[in-house]
């Protein structure tokens, strides 16, 4: 039979499982150890149950003494002052300033980026193209009531030598019309390498032209 | 919250503002009209007034005339899209500054342009081209052997 010490550390869920186990199977065998056990964990819930009702005894006791002590020390305490003084005011800088403007009025900053953004947008779409080749000069011969236009080959533009220097154009002439005469589009080039477009007029009536 | 309102509005306004300017400033130009009598005389000579296109006039095909005086200068601002007409001596010279291309790293500044030319109750020509900004198309008319009228037309 197993000493009562280890009946008692039983009752009381101490021993590791392999003594368990081994002192299950004896308590199944012996019934007198069976029935200790079974008395000791009997007593073990008694003596606690009434700890436990003792103690709810107390507590009201416990708390009208501590309420007597929390006035008896308000009474005792010298009069102070009370005065709610705001924490310091630090004068917060330009950027927190913004940031918490901002948070404030996200909805309505972000509202104002996307509207800026929209009509930027608008706005790029709409400016004019700065494209230097979409108007190609169309010299018109012959149409309408040009009677005759001549044109002369403009000469190919010189190699330029400093991309950085912003180049002339010769004026293009995309459409002409010449009443009662005739029309010629020279595109000359001075010695400096300027380039003049001229259109002459030479009218009908005109008995000797240039 | 009418205020805050206000103030989006004014955000984007003037972000709209800042990113169309370079096209909004490059809305109007000064254009340019300037009439020559050309002749052949025997005391050649160019007008002190016309300085900016004596180059142009030393050459040909003007150099078949060695006598150049101006009658008239006139310069008048004018919008994109608008029309002007110049009353000059001989003429009147509709300008219609139709568009104004942005100079870009290697190109200058253009404006297409449509010049109408009426003597008279004659219009005798009407053209439409592009010129750099800060130069002249060149118009001349012959009116006998040895006279005829230039006229310069420019922006800018």
């Amino acid at each position: 039979m197993k000493p009562d010490i280890d009946l008692m550390q039983y009752a009381d869920g101490e021993l590791d499982p392999a003594e368990r186990a081994e002192l299950d199977a004896e308590l199944e065998r012996d019934p007198v150890a069976a029935t200790k056990v079974r008395a000791l964990v009997e007593s073990t819930e008694l003596v606690r149950s009434h700890l436990e009702l003792a103690a709810d005894d107390v507590e009201p006791r416990l708390s009208r003494m501590w309420a007597e002590i929390e006035k008896g020390i308000a009474r005792d305490a010298p009069p102070v002052a009370v005065t709610s003084r705001p924490p310091p005011q630090v004068s917060p800088g330009m950027w927190a300033r913004i940031t918490r403007w901002v948070d404030t009025y996200r909805g309505h900053v972000l509202t104002g980026a996307l509207s800026a953004g929209a009509v930027a947008a608008i706005a790029l779409v709409l400016r004019p193209s700065a494209g230097p080749d979409d108007r190609r000069p169309v010299v018109a011969e012959g149409s309408g009531s040009i009677p005759t236009v001549r044109t002369q080959p403009v000469p190919p533009m010189p190699p330029i030598a400093d991309p950085m220097i912003l180049t002339g154009s010769p004026a293009e002439v995309e459409s002409l019309e010449v009443l009662g005469g005739t029309g010629t589009v020279f595109t000359i080039e001075g010695e400096d390498g300027e380039q003049t477009t001229v259109i002459w007029v030479t009218p009908d009536d005109t008995l000797e032209g240039i | 919250m009418t205020l805050l309102r206000t103030a989006c509005l004014t955000m984007a306004t003037i972000a709209a503002l800042v990113v169309a300017s370079p096209a909004a400033h490059a809305d109007t130009l000064t254009c340019e009209v300037v009439e020559i009598e050309a002749s052949n005389t025997k005391a050649p000579s160019v007008d002190a007034a016309l300085t900016d296109l004596a180059k142009k006039l030393s050459q040909m095909p003007f150099s078949a005339f060695n006598t150049f005086k101006q009658s008239a200068r006139q310069s008048r601002a004018i919008s994109s899209s608008a029309t002007e007409t110049f009353n000059v001596v001989h003429a009147n010279v509709d300008v219609n500054l139709k568009t104004i291309t942005a100079a870009t790293r290697k190109k200058k500044a253009r404006t297409a342009l449509g010049v109408g030319i009426t003597s008279g109750t004659k219009k005798w020509v009407d053209t439409k081209g592009s010129v750099d900004v800060g130069d002249f198309l060149m118009f001349a008319r012959t009116v006998n052997s040895s006279s005829g009228i230039i006229y310069a037309v420019g922006c800018r």
